[in-house]
C-alpha cells in the first residue's frame, strides 16, 4: 500500500519531466486555446499529428494515454455516430446513399457474425476496435447481400453525407487532442509539483479574494490524507467483513447498511485525525497564509522559455488563419 | 477568504474521503452501480458551513484535474471533466453549498422528513446542470437524457437515506458545523 504512487504519474527522463510545471501548465491552458479557436479539420489534424510527435519524443506509451481516453469512449462513438446519421447537407455532398434492406438469408449471416464476435472477444487484445469492426462490416452485408426475401416492408434509408463525417471525425480529433495534451500533463508531473505550480500560475486570483497558498496547503493536505484514509477503508472493510458484512450481495435496506457501516467509522475517524492535525500545526506556529519557505524550488530553464514561445507562436497562428479564413 | 487551521483541514479531509472511497461501487441488480459521490457532496453540506463546503468541492475537482483517481470509479484528468458527464461534477460545489445553507431553514417539525425532501431536491438540482450539460454536449433530446439518468434515481434515494443515517449517527461526535 505504501508504495504506490497515487495519481497517473509515472517516473520518466525525458525532456518532459526536466520542465518546469508552471511553464507546462501556462502552455496546455494556451494550447486549450487554440485548438478551440481552430474550426477547420486540416489544422486540427496537424496538431493531432504535433501532439503524437511530442508523445514520440517524450517517450510516453500510447497505451497510458488510451488510458485517460477510455472514460469519454463510450460517448465518443455514441456523438461521432450520431453526427454521422443526423447531420444533413447538400444533395451533391451525399456520400453513401443506400437502403439496408434485411432479409431471411442475411439474417443468419449476421447470426454467424455475432457468434464469431462473442467468441473472439475473450481471445483480442482491442475489444472495442472488434466491435466497431464488427458492426461497421454487418451495416456493410446487410445492404450489398440481400437475396431471399426481405423480413421488414419499409427498408431503412442510409444516408450520410459530407457534412456530417467531416463534423464528426472534427469534433472527435478535437476531444482527443484536448484529453491527450492534459493526460501528458498529468503523466509527468507528480501531483505535488502540480499543486506548487498552480499556486504559483493562479497567483493574480487574489485580486478576487483567493488566496493560492491557502488553496495550496489545503490540497497537499488532502494528497497527505489519501494514502491514511485508504488504509483506514480497508480496516474498516476487513473488519466489517469478519463480522458478517457482505458488500456484494442483499436486499435493498441490506445495501443501506452496509453503505452506513463503512461510512460511520470512517467520519468519525477521519475527523479525529483532522483534531490531532489541527493541535499539531498550532503547536508548531502554523498561521494559515502567512508567508513560507520551501525545501524544493521551481527551477526555470530555457526548454520551459522554448515551450511558451512555441505555444503562443501556436495560438497567434490560430488567430491569424482565423481571421482571414484559410 | 480567511480561514482558521482547523478550518483548512476540514476543508481537505472530505476530498480525501472522496478519494480514499472513489473505487466503491455497490451493485444493484439490473441499475447502474452506486458511487459514493454524492453521498460525500451531501455530508460535506451537512457537516461543514456554507462557504467550506462549497471550498472542498472545488478542491475536490482540482484533485482530479491534476491525475488523483477521485472520479466516479477511480478515474481522472481533465477528461472526465470536460467530457459529456462533466456537468455533475461542476454542480457538486452548487449542490454542497444549497444543502448547508438550506439545512437550518425550518419549514417542517419533522427533520428526517424535512433533510430527505431538501436533498432530493438538491440532487435533482445536480441532474438538471448535469444533464443540460450532457444534452448540449452530445445534442441528445430531453426523453432519450432522462430515460438514461432516471436509473440512477433508486440508487440516489438509497444515498441520500444512507447520508441521513450517518449525519444523525455522528452529529454528537462533531461539533464543527457551526463553527
Amino acid at each position: 500500500m505504501n508504495n504506490i504512487i497515487i495519481g497517473q504519474y509515472v517516473p520518466g527522463t525525458s525532456f518532459l519531466y526536466k520542465m518546469d510545471p508552471r511553464s507546462k501548465l501556462i502552455a496546455l491552458f494556451v494550447f486549450m486555446i487554440s485548438v478551440f479557436i481552430i474550426k477547420n479539420l486540416l489544422h486540427i489534424t496537424i496538431l493531432l499529428f504535433a501532439v503524437i510527435l511530442i508523445l514520440r519524443i517524450g517517450g510516453i506509451q500510447i497505451g497510458r494515454i488510451f488510458k485517460g481516453l477510455k472514460p469519454i469512449l463510450f460517448l465518443l462513438s455514441f456523438t461521432f455516430i450520431f453526427q454521422l446519421l443526423f447531420v444533413k447537407g447538400d444533395v451533391e455532398d451525399i456520400l453513401v446513399d443506400a437502403n439496408v434492406v434485411i432479409t431471411s438469408i442475411n439474417i443468419f449471416i449476421f447470426i454467424g457474425f455475432f457468434i464469431l464476435w462473442r467468441l473472439l472477444r475473450k481471445v483480442v487484445k482491442f475489444r472495442f476496435l472488434l466491435f466497431i469492426t464488427f458492426l461497421v462490416g454487418s451495416i456493410i452485408m446487410f445492404i450489398n447481400l440481400t437475396p431471399g426475401s426481405p423480413l421488414f416492408n419499409n427498408p431503412y434509408n442510409l444516408v450520410i453525407y459530407k457534412q456530417g463525417l467531416e463534423g464528426a471525425v472534427f469534433i472527435m480529433t478535437r476531444l482527443i487532442v484536448i484529453v491527450t495534451m492534459s493526460t501528458i500533463l498529468t503523466l509527468t508531473t507528480k501531483p505535488t509539483d502540480l499543486n506548487l505550480g498552480l499556486e504559483k500560475v493562479l497567483k493574480p486570483l487574489k485580486i478576487v479574494g483567493v488566496s493560492t497558498e491557502i488553496m495550496a496547503m489545503i490540497i497537499a493536505i488532502a494528497l497527505r490524507y489519501i494514502p491514511t484514509l485508504l488504509d483506514e477503508a480497508n480496516k474498516i472493510m476487513l473488519a466489517q467483513a469478519s463480522r458478517g458484512v457482505d458488500f456484494s450481495e442483499g436486499k435493498f435496506k441490506d445495501k443501506i447498511m452496509q453503505i452506513i457501516s463503512l461510512l460511520v467509522p470512517m467520519f468519525i475517524i477521519s475527523f479525529k485525525r483532522s483534531d490531532e492535525l489541527a493541535d499539531a500545526m498550532e503547536a508548531r506556529n502554523f498561521v494559515p497564509g502567512k508567508r513560507r519557505t520551501r525545501i524544493h524550488l521551481l527551477k526555470w530553464t530555457s526548454v520551459d522559455t522554448i515551450l511558451i514561445t512555441v505555444s503562443l507562436l501556436t495560438l497567434s497562428g490560430v488567430i491569424v488563419t482565423r481571421i482571414l479564413g484559410w | 477568504m480567511k480561514l482558521t487551521t482547523r478550518e483548512m483541514i476540514l476543508v481537505a479531509i472530505i476530498p480525501a474521503l472522496m478519494a480514499a472511497t472513489a473505487t466503491i461501487s455497490i451493485p444493484l441488480a439490473q441499475l447502474p452501480a452506486i458511487t459514493l459521490q454524492t453521498l460525500f457532496v451531501f455530508m460535506a453540506g451537512l457537516l461543514l458551513r456554507k462557504e467550506l463546503s462549497f471550498l472542498s468541492m472545488i478542491v475536490y475537482i482540482i484533485i482530479g484535474v491534476i491525475g488523483l483517481p477521485v472520479f466516479a470509479g477511480g478515474t481522472a484528468g481533465l477528461g472526465v471533466l470536460i467530457g459529456p458527464t462533466g456537468g455533475f461534477i461542476m454542480a457538486f460545489p452548487v449542490a454542497a453549498y444549497l444543502t448547508s445553507l438550506l439545512k437550518n431553514v425550518n419549514i417542517l417539525n419533522n427533520e428526517y422528513i424535512k433533510l430527505f425532501s431538501l436533498m432530493f431536491i438538491i440532487n435533482l438540482i445536480i441532474y438538471m446542470i448535469g444533464g443540460t450539460y450532457f444534452m448540449i454536449y452530445l445534442e441528445w433530446n430531453l426523453i432519450s437524457t432522462v430515460a438514461l439518468f432516471g436509473t440512477y434515481i433508486p440508487g440516489d434515494i438509497l444515498k441520500i437515506v444512507a447520508a441521513i443515517y450517518v449525519y444523525v449517527n455522528i452529529r454528537s461526535h462533531v461539533t464543527y458545523e457551526y463553527s
